[in-house]
């Protein structure tokens, strides 16, 4: 990875590169009015999640609307692709979720994606499978002839989402993905970001959700009053270097006096000993799970479908039927059908660490349903709260360090 | 219910109910036409030739008729049978088989309460439901038609379909849309039959084309504007440009949009009032028993000199394609005319001078005098004195048309002299007599009311002389009380030149060429501001264009500099200003669509083709601002709430 700290002077590798980039509103008299944006430099490298923070009013969306040509630049250079950012070329690699979603309320969900597709001139056919392989990603496929004005504003983002990947893009920028997501939606979210990252896509992501952030990003870069005030990896950024945590299994009051004692003879103080907490997030999550394994009923999204089978690289059809016989040919031994669902040409016949986790962390389709309706073994419970444990113990974002160690 | 409505309608657009459909269609209509063999079958038998032959010459007859009658109902019969079956066919694969099925339902239910007494509720919510059905139908048809045609994978394409359906699914385009369908429907029930039929035709074409048009009008501004400021003002469009849309793309597919509904709508407002034109050109005129049958059972279709007055000046004033040839002008640059012209203006220089000694005088004081003294000679010329006490007739006045040889040589057989007097404030209850003198030869008496046309007609063959000139002498008969006058346009010699269908169909294009410079106007006015500054803008454009004939006439006579001779800097600002804009819309503001339909006056190609570069020009341009404004634009700047 390059130097995450390194101005950007821009490379073959980098997506984005600005340099000096300033923005400053002006009033009707063209008199300065609001320095949106004061001479930051960064770069976002292909391939990589990152995150842009800050609190609302420091040059987030500016700077995400620069990038997108919806505004330009006061003074300073942007190059998106290696090209000005109001270049309409470049467009057909990028896909943008805006901060709230805005779309036309007289179509429904279907004619939306088909009408964003249409701009994307995508044959018929194309057209056809995305759109409906979106909407039963973001759960939307039994309402999709209701008019999207008729939608709360959770559904409005997921269609908001769907239209964002339409094309299959090389370059998603999304702004606050997960305002008005329900949890399992900003689960979802988060799921896709990382299934997206593992396949290479790169995704800049503006939140001041700093968990969500947290549990994708593999950089970043902080603003406050339009200026930089961080960058670089999470390690970098989140580690902390002045206190250690250790997980283990329950400690009875002796073996903690024991471990008191050796800490004191090492000149050291335990500042902290504490039950770790499973976060709320998990708990929503597993919840929603078993109401749905129950059947209860719903009026709304419904989260059924798992990640659109073209973004998981799953593109053509033809190559998935022969990408079949040919691992049939190969491996007599069959598939298991979750992971053929999953793309089998596309990814290592042996599951990455990365499709486990998202597998164990998928709370909704199929594959995660058949899974977790076998009750774990004691064991498995066991290895799971010890690993969060100790990544909870270690800084406190479980999350993200099973991520980076995985 | 919408939500069942929404089902119906996706499911009309599956291919198993296409197919189904189709399937059901033809069986009932080959069951229908074998049924109705059946029943012919006796007629068209061997056995009934045989019988034929049989019996006696006279009966023979009779069952030869009847059998040749009866073939060719059957082969009739296939005939229609086979359109209708091909145009549900249509409908069902265009995908508003069950629309169209519907739409037919309601209106046999309608026609079935027609059939309750005259001006019972019933009857007329039968006649008004049977109004709105086929206008519904062709809307409903055309949109969809529309709607695949733009269903290419092109981004423009893509934009323009996306303005069709805004158009039908937001209130501010689907108001204006019902608003024309039911003043359509609506309209018929407010013709007087007390009226002879070619003012009630007259009428029709003027408020069924002119409000229709306006209405069209209204529409264009109001949604063309909204379409692109909406967006905007809405932050669609960050989502949209944000796409590979370049400026040029998104300002085109806006305007083709517009158009097509446009398109759209005039094709319906076309239909509606052609067949109505239709279905009231067949009804008895003033003078008729029937549709061309004269009091005395006389069928007039091919007997001009058997019609009735009414029936006449329908059928060669108003639905037919005439050009006007207007008199020559005098012409004051050239010859004597200009000479005694400069000694007039300078006699009146001399006294001016002697009347303001100490004063010189301007240019513009020149001009004025000049411009004074050519409009009293105009008038002057155009002036019909009474007759002195004792004299058969007042001064006659002459006017002469000229260039009228190819009219003579073409084998036009109809030609009208259309002409109208005005006196004092023009009293409705007074009467004026002339004698119209035709190149010293011929004379007419004739009679009218103040300020309203009259017509003579007169056969080209007869009237035009070699010379291809025809004079006319106009003079006032005793008992007119004071002096009349001829307007500038009150004199013109109307020359059939064509049918009236193909001039409609010209006139409708017109229409939809001036909706289209409307469209550009709103689309790009809304490019940089917000929806009702750009609607106001577009408003303004539009009346400034509808009425720039007037406007040139007025700055004319706009003053920019005192009697003293000191300039009037406001007003040669203003003129300086509007008079450009007015001279180049001079040619938008000429082509008067239903002002040439209800008169009958042809829209000549060379017309059309003139009329469609300018407005064309303005058109091309207004989209060009556009997108060079859009371009410029940033448009996460917008704050047009």
């Amino acid at each position: 990875m390059p130097d995450s700290n390194s101005k950007s002077r821009g490379t073959k590798d980098d997506l984005v590169v600005a340099q000096r980039l300033t923005k400053v509103f002006k009033d009707f008299w063209m008199r300065d009015r609001a320095r949106a944006v004061d001479g930051i430099e960064f770069a976002i490298h292909r391939g990589e999640i990152f995150g842009l923070l800050g609190p609302n009013g420091s040059g987030k969306s500016t700077t995400i609307k620069m990038i997108l040509g919806l505004l330009r630049p006061t003074s300073g250079r942007l190059a998106v692709f290696g090209r000005p950012a109001t270049e309409v070329a470049i467009k057909k690699r990028i896909g943008y979720l805006p901060e709230e979603s805005y779309l036309y309320p007289f179509l429904n969900a279907r004619e939306t994606l088909d009408y964003y597709g249409r701009l994307f001139e995508l044959d018929h056919r194309t057209r056809k499978r995305r759109t409906e392989e979106l909407l039963d990603m973001v759960g939307l496929t039994a309402v999709q002839y209701r008019q999207v004005h008729e939608y709360s504003k959770g559904m409005q983002r997921r269609i908001g989402i769907a239209q964002a990947l339409i094309n299959d893009p090389e370059f998603l920028i999304l702004d606050e993905p997960t305002t008005g997501l329900d949890p399992i939606g900003t689960r979802q979210v988060k799921d896709l970001i990382l299934q997206l990252g593992d396949r290479g896509k790169t995704v800049l992501l503006s939140s001041h959700l700093l968990a969500d952030v947290e549990d994708v990003v593999s950089r970043m870069v902080i603003l406050y009053g339009g200026k930089i005030r961080a960058q670089g990896t999470c390690e970098e950024l989140l580690a902390s270097k002045t206190r250690s945590t250790i997980a283990v299994d329950n400690l009875d009051e002796e073996t903690l006096g024991e471990l008191r004692g050796v800490l004191e003879r090492r000149g050291l103080e335990v500042a902290d000993i504490d039950r770790p907490r499973q976060k709320l997030e998990d708990l929503f999550v597993d919840m929603v799970a078993q109401a749905k394994k129950e059947k209860l009923a719903t009026s709304g999204a419904t989260n059924e479908g798992e990640t659109a089978a073209f973004l998981r690289g799953e593109d053509a059809e033809g190559d998935e039927l022969v990408s079949e016989l040919v691992s049939e040919e190969i491996a007599p031994d069959p598939m298991p059908t979750e992971d053929v669902q999953r793309g089998v040409h596309d990814q290592p016949v042996e599951s990455s660490p990365l499709s486990d986790l998202l597998q164990e962390k998928e709370p909704i389709g199929e594959a995660v349903e058949d899974t977790r309706s076998a009750e774990p073994s004691e064991e498995e419970n066991e290895e799971k709260v010890d690993d969060s444990v100790i990544h909870s113990l270690l800084d406190g974002s479980g999350d993200e360090q099973r991520r980076k160690s995985e | 219910m919408w939500d069942l409505i929404n089902k119906l309608n996706l499911l009309q657009k599956t291919q198993r109910f296409k197919i189904i459909s189709t399937i059901i269609v033809l069986v009932f209509a080959i069951g229908g036409y074998v049924w109705l063999l059946q029943s012919w079958k006796y007629h068209t038998s061997e056995q009934h030739l045989i019988d034929m032959s049989t019996q006696n010459i006279i009966e023979n007859y009779g069952i030869l008729t009847d059998f040749l009658h009866v073939a060719n109902v059957q082969v009739e019969t296939a005939i229609v049978l086979s359109f209708i079956v091909a145009a549900f066919i249509f409908l069902i694969w265009l995908g508003v088989g069950m629309t169209g099925l519907s739409v037919a339902l309601i209106a046999i239910f309608a026609f079935l309460l027609t059939f309750f007494s005259r001006d019972s509720f019933p009857y007329n919510a039968g006649k008004l439901v049977l109004g709105f059905t086929p206008l519904i139908l062709i809307f409903a048809t055309l949109l969809e038609l529309a709607r695949i045609l733009l269903s290419m994978p092109s981004a423009v394409a893509s934009i323009a379909r996306n303005v069709v359906t805004e158009a039908v699914r937001m209130k501010i385009g689907l108001i204006f849309i019902l608003v024309l369908i039911a003043f359509l429907a609506i309209l018929p029930n407010f013709l007087s039959d007390d009226q002879p039929l070619r003012y009630r035709v007259q009428q029709w074409l003027q408020w069924g084309t002119g409000l229709s048009f306006l209405i069209a009008s209204m529409f264009t501004l109001f949604f063309g504007c909204a379409s692109v400021a909406f967006e905007q003002r809405d932050r669609v469009i960050w989502q949209t440009m944000t796409k590979p849309i370049a400026s040029w793309k998104y300002v085109l597919g806006k305007w083709i949009g517009v158009m097509t509904i446009n398109l759209v709508l005039l094709v319906v407002m076309a239909s509606g009032v052609f067949l109505f034109t239709e279905y009231l050109s067949r009804q008895p005129a003033d003078g008729e028993i029937a549709y061309h049958i004269n009091q005395r059972q006389q069928n007039t279709r091919d007997n001009p000199a058997a019609m009735s007055i009414d029936r006449f000046v329908l059928e060669t004033q108003v639905l037919v394609a005439r050009e006007g040839v207007m008199p020559d002008e005098v012409d004051f640059e050239r010859g004597e005319i200009k000479e005694r012209l400069d000694e007039l203006v300078d006699q009146e220089l001399v006294r001016f001078q002697q009347e303001r000694p100490d004063s010189g005088i301007s240019n513009a004081e020149r001009n004025e005098i000049r411009s004074a003294i050519i409009e009293t000679v105009r008038a002057r010329s155009r002036a019909l004195l009474p007759a002195a006490p004792g004299s058969p007739t007042g001064p006659p006045i002459p006017f002469v048309f000229s260039g009228l040889a190819d009219i003579r040589d073409s084998g036009v057989t109809e030609m009208t002299l259309r002409w109208r007097v005005q006196a004092g404030s023009n009293d409705p209850s007074d009467v004026y007599r002339f004698l119209f003198v035709f190149n010293g030869e011929s004379y007419i008496e004739e009679s009218a009311a103040l300020d309203g046309t009259q017509t003579i007609p007169l056969d080209p063959a007869r009237a035009i002389r070699e010379d291809g000139t025809l004079i006319v002498e106009i003079a006032a008969l005793p008992g007119n009380e004071r002096t009349a006058v001829i307007p500038p346009d009150g004199l013109e010699l109307m020359v059939t030149r064509g049918g009236y269908a193909a001039n409609f169909s010209r006139i409708i294009f017109v229409m939809w060429v001036k909706l289209g410079f409307l469209a550009a106007i709103a689309i790009a006015a809304s490019t940089i501001v917000s929806f009702p500054v750009a609607v106001l803008v577009s408003l303004v454009v539009w009346f400034a264009a509808e009425s720039s004939g007037f406007l040139i006439t007025s700055l004319d006579w706009f003053k920019v500099q005192t009697s003293s001779g000191s300039t009037i800097w406001l007003n040669t600002i203003a003129k300086t200003i509007a008079s450009p804009i007015a001279w180049s819309m001079q040619e938008y503001a000429a082509l008067r669509p239903t002002e040439k339909l209800v008169e009958g006056r042809l829209l000549g190609w060379f017309e059309l083709g003139r009329g469609l570069a300018f407005v064309g020009a303005w058109t091309l341009g207004s989209l060009l601002l556009g997108i060079l404004i859009f371009r410029k634009r940033e448009l996460a700047l917008y704050s047009g709430k």
